[in-house]
């Protein structure tokens, strides 16, 4: 008895499952602004902020501003995380500065969680009814058949953190797949932070080179914020699962990245395999049986293309009497630049809301529609239809 | 009881500071031969045999040090703990005791990791092995010099399990760290006048490392052997007391 107690009755060698308590099979309603998952994390049921809910992340970084203090900075530890109904007890975290960014809900942004958070449970990403579910749960109503691919989480190891020059450990747990783009065969990381399908530039320019359209874009990432390029790809296939017309984008802090990643796992990375594939399936990754099932949606009424648009981009205000919204970026060639829209025009109203007590994700989404219908914008000088553009047309 | 035994061990450690610092005393066990022989002092200065069966038990304070595992300590998870310790064992000779130990301790989690009033921990420490106690009065001047105190020290090693409880509404998880005791010391010194009665107070430091660890979580139980397993102590100051059969 003593040696079996010693030796661990064939317990598993390895990181040690974090303790927890509350349901098995939690569901956390969560925003995909973004087409990322944000949801609401506690910590010590005293502070609340929401996080992006990552598979691309090893670890929790969080900013400890976004929770007053109660995650500390550079390497340490909260004792208890909530994630609705579920508490974790004891979770590594990285806090480090953060941008003093928004979530699309108007709170401060608290950060990204990681494998080391939710990498022992099967978790589920539902893109259609906007839901992580942190352990089993049955498979909702409207799915195809699926695909299941195994997986063994890769990489791991030690780190350096840029604030404190802490070394850190962080767990294998890069979850790699393989995808065809356009004919090319590729691997990919899979990636539920990414809004879009990630390629290195050098491959980003060479399916580009045919003339499609591209587009800069604003993109964050975990250092910081970078501008992307970005185009659309004709087809990402996985196991005969094909998505057309997704967004890929390309940066040059991409492609650090995408090299970091590839050193850590010894094997090259070609991209991030993020929503704009993913979202087109209730994505399910079992971690403790190292298995990724993508089950399409029959109904795929959720996935909106954010590239054919009204060409204007906006930004939120928020002050005492709530949030206002201004138009921050117009595309040159769109309805809205012939319109004479221009930036820092206020934007009181689409198709007669008024956007006051919106959040910024909502009134982004009342910008989109199909290429050629129109929305009836009431800015603060007048009021116009403007008609949708597509941003990235294919040749 | 307290106020009774707390005179006794400043004597103790007065006694301990005459021990060390009588140069020959422990060179020449001999008496000296200007002084007239000590007379002999009965074993256990009462009714009880030098041999025989003896049971106990003891209670404190226990200080943590070290580490559950590597970067997570101790003291980050217990203020201390508060053991409810059996002995029971055989008197081979008037120096020497051999028997098993068993220790139940409530341990109070620290807030450090039980944010309340999010969460409700609880603690409990089992702590069992052998153990031998070396009674040494007897070395200088055939015990004369002690009268009825009783000083010992004693040596163990055995089996340690530590479990914590959380619980949050209705919903309850806990874990389980266990792993061997290398060994631990004591020191104690024993008032022997109240055969077969014996009451004293003793210190004690255990050293252990957990290299097991099972969680209890709603979807069933696990058992994982950690990464980086770090040794850890128990220091204990406390009262007990004996019945020697």
């Amino acid at each position: 008895m003593l040696f079996c107690l010693g030796a661990g009755c064939g317990g598993s060698a390895g990181p040690v499952p974090l303790l927890w308590l509350g349901k098995n099979g939690v569901h956390l309603p969560a925003s995909t602004a973004a087409n990322v998952f944000w949801v609401d994390l506690g910590i010590d049921g005293r502070e609340t902020a929401p996080v992006v809910v990552d598979t691309g992340a090893p670890i929790a970084l969080l900013h400890p501003e976004a929770f007053h203090g109660a995650v500390p900075k550079g390497s340490g530890r909260v004792a208890a995380m909530s994630l609705g109904g579920t508490i974790l007890w004891k979770v590594p975290t990285v806090g480090i500065t953060g941008d003093d960014s928004f979530a699309p809900n108007g709170q401060r942004f608290g950060g990204i969680i990681g494998h080391t958070v939710f990498g022992q449970f099967q978790t589920s990403f539902d893109y259609r009814n906007r839901e992580v579910i942190v352990g089993p749960a049955p498979l909702s109503d409207g799915l195809d058949a699926a695909i299941s691919l195994p997986f063994s989480p890769r990489g791991g190891g030690v780190g350096l953190l840029p604030e404190t020059n802490e070394v850190i450990e962080f767990p294998a747990s890069r979850v790699v797949v393989g995808a065809t783009v356009e004919g090319r065969p590729l691997t990919f990381l899979l990636d539920t932070g990414a809004s879009w399908v990630a390629l290195r530039s050098s491959l980003f320019q060479a399916i580009a080179s045919d003339g499609r359209g591209q587009i800069t874009d604003e993109a964050s990432l975990a250092s910081g914020h970078t501008t992307t390029q970005v185009t659309r790809l004709r087809s990402v296939e996985v196991q005969g699962l094909e998505v057309t017309s997704a967004v890929a984008a390309a940066a040059a802090d991409v492609d650090d990245l995408l090299s970091g990643v590839s050193s850590e796992i010894a094997e090259p990375i070609d991209g991030l395999l993020g929503a704009a594939f993913l979202r087109e399936f209730f994505v399910k990754v079992d971690y403790p049986e190292g298995r990724l099932e993508l089950h399409r949606y029959i109904d795929e009424s959720h996935v909106v293309d954010e590239y054919r648009r009204v060409g204007i981009t906006i930004r939120g205000l928020i002050d005492s009497s709530g949030i206002t919204y201004a138009v921050q970026r117009v595309f040159e060639g769109t309805d809205a630049a012939r319109q004479q829209i221009t930036v820092n025009d206020d934007l009181l109203a689409i198709d007669g809301q008024t956007l006051a007590s919106l959040d910024i994700a909502t009134v982004d989404r009342m910008l989109l529609g199909a290429v050629g219908s129109t929305h009836r914008l009431t800015l603060s000088t007048r009021t116009i239809d403007v008609l949708v553009d597509e941003l990235l047309p294919l040749p | 009881m307290a106020n009774f035994f707390m005179p006794r061990i400043l004597f103790f450690a007065l006694e301990w500071s005459i021990l060390f610092s009588a140069s020959g005393a422990w060179a020449d066990p001999m008496p000296d031969a200007a002084e007239p022989p000590a007379a002999p002092v009965e074993s256990s200065i009462g009714s009880a045999p030098q041999r025989g069966f003896s049971v106990g038990a003891r209670t404190g304070w226990a200080i943590p040090f070290g580490s559950l595992v590597k970067g997570d300590s101790m003291q980050a998870n217990f203020d201390g703990m508060v053991p409810l310790w059996f002995d029971a064992g055989y008197r081979l000779s008037e120096q020497f005791y051999a028997g098993g130990y068993f220790q139940w301790g409530f341990a109070l989690v620290s807030e450090e990791v039980c944010p309340r009033p999010l969460l409700r921990c609880k603690s409990t420490d089992l702590r069992f092995g052998l153990e031998v106690h070396w009674h040494f009065k007897s070395l200088v001047n055939r015990g004369s010099w002690a009268g009825a105190f009783d000083p010992w020290v004693g040596l163990g090693a055995g089996y340690e399990s530590t479990i914590i409880q959380l619980s949050a509404g209705e919903a309850k998880s806990h874990q389980t760290d266990e792993g061997f005791e290398f060994g631990h010391l004591q020191l104690g010194g024993d008032y022997a006048g109240l055969a077969p009665w014996r009451i004293g107070a003793f210190t004690s430091l255990a050293i252990a490392e957990y290299t097991n660890r099972t969680t209890g979580t709603p979807a069933g139980s696990a058992s994982s052997s950690p990464m980086h397993p770090a040794m850890h102590f128990w220091l204990t100051f406390g009262v007990r007391v004996q019945y020697d059969l």
